[in-house]
């Protein structure tokens, strides 16, 4: 393959666009140093830290910060609100309210009964006289630093859950496309309480949402993306909800939405590792 | 004959004024907080699912009553379409679009719950959509009869 340019989005090649960059090193990289995978490495400034710590120069397909991805996000340093200003959040009925009771002051593109299929084609972010779907909107509006994605529950009755998965991962794709600079954080679908999960209405039990769970963190290590384990905190022994915590034993309360947002404030991933995150995507090939 | 048309004339010109005098006698000028209102929807009325204060800067950001004064909105967790929004707004004029606003909301939650959580769609069917005045006032709760005694009874109608 013959490298024709370096820019600030990544390497392109005769064909097009082969290696996309991450924002704080493709802004800083200033020259050709060397070849690696049969793909050219790019030299970096010193100004960029994250970069100079993490990154091989040797190896750009290696992890740089050996992050396990297969692994939730741990606990971190609680972040205030600022963080969440520039942050987009993506989801079913369950993101509607937490973004009525969360208190996190961010943009949520969420809908009742909306599902993963929803998120790619319906069409219900009003904007200046027009209705839009998700990727439209995001198209126009490339520029939040973190995305966090939660759908699952309106497709536990789907019969084939890699359906699901693989429609997950197509938006992630299309997200990754538009915002290349943008942290994911995917989370995990909560429980439900064990009176809906005994019902079983339209595939809504704690075991299929475990099994989704599992497949949701194998997604964010393919993807490398950050894997928000949110269900924790809101499980019983027996992995069902706990009580207190919503009325029909799905949807969470305001005291719940605000559980979780303090739960998102104290699980997020430095700027450090972040940035590295991005730079698998300098050695994903498109 | 010219004076018998005069006549008729003057005649329905004083029919039209008495009329409309009347009309302006009978037109009721409403005058309430919309937070105590909403408050008492909420506390009096039936709910599924118990509602909630949403956030005065969320409502600004999610329900688009631009135009009006203030907003007050009681949702739920999302599980049924049950919710109180209570609008004012300048003036009667700008409170029509204010309920064509919660019209559009209704349209909408209609669409949504035909496919989701069904057994709740009925309670779409008997909503109040209401103008006071220079208020709109919009509840679905799992008691209309209930909502709207409580909602005639704190506006005096």
């Amino acid at each position: 393959m013959i490298v024709t340019a370096v820019t600030s989005m990544g390497l392109f090649d005769e064909k097009g666009p082969v290696k996309y960059l991450p924002a704080l090193y493709a802004m800083k990289s200033i020259a050709v140093d060397g070849e690696s995978d049969g793909v050219t490495a790019i030299a970096i400034t010193k100004e960029n830290d994250a970069f100079i710590k993490h990154f091989n120069p040797e190896n750009p397909n290696e992890n740089p910060t050996n992050y396990d991805y297969a692994k939730p996000v741990v606990e971190s340093a609680k972040v205030d609100d600022s963080y969440f200003a520039d942050a987009l959040f993506l989801g079913d009925s369950r993101t509607v309210g937490f973004s009525m009771y969360s208190g996190l002051k961010s943009t949520y593109y969420a809908k009742v009964a909306l599902n993963i299929n929803g998120a790619l084609h319906t069409k219900f972010i009003e904007e200046g006289g027009e209705t839009l779907t998700i990727l439209e909107a995001v198209k126009k509006h490339p520029d939040y630093k973190k995305v966090y994605i939660c759908f699952g529950l309106n497709e536990l009755g789907w019969p084939n859950a890699n359906k699901f998965i693989n429609s997950y991962k197509y938006l992630i794709d299309q997200l990754r496309e538009m915002m290349p600079y943008t942290t994911i954080y995917v989370q995990s679908l909560i429980p439900v309480s064990e009176a809906v999960s005994e019902k079983g209405q339209n595939g809504v039990t704690n075991a299929r949402i475990n099994l989704y769970n599992e497949m949701l963190l194998k997604m964010c290590e393919e993807k490398n993306t950050f894997y928000l384990d949110t269900a924790e905190s809101f499980k019983t022994e027996t992995g069902a909800l706990v009580s207190g915590v919503s009325s029909d034993g799905i949807h969470l309360n305001k005291a719940a939405s605000q559980k979780l947002a303090a739960y998102l404030e104290t699980h997020t991933v430095d700027s450090d590792l972040a940035a590295a995150d991005l730079t698998l995507f300098y050695g994903g090939t498109k | 004959m010219k004076n018998t048309r005069r006549i008729i004339a003057i005649v329905l010109a004083a029919l039209a004024l008495f009329a409309l005098a009347s009309c302006g006698k009978n037109a009721k000028t409403y005058s309430f907080d919309i937070e105590e209102l909403a408050s008492k929807l909420n506390s009096t009325g039936e709910f599924v699912d118990p509602l909630e204060k949403v956030d005065a800067s969320v409502v600004s950001a999610l329900y688009g009553f631009s135009d009006a004064k203030k907003v007050v909105v009681y949702a739920g967790s999302g599980a049924t379409p049950e919710e109180i929004i209570v609008a004012e707004y300048e003036n009667e004029d700008a409170a029509k679009k204010g309920l064509e606003t919660m019209n559009a909301r209704l349209a909408d939650q209609k669409k949504t719950f035909d496919d989701y959580n069904k057994e709740y769609r009925p309670l779409l069917d008997k909503p109040i959509v209401k103008q006071l005045g220079k208020y709109a006032v919009y509840c679905v709760s799992s008691n209309y009869d209930k909502s709207l005694s409580e909602l005639n009874s704190f506006v005096g109608d």
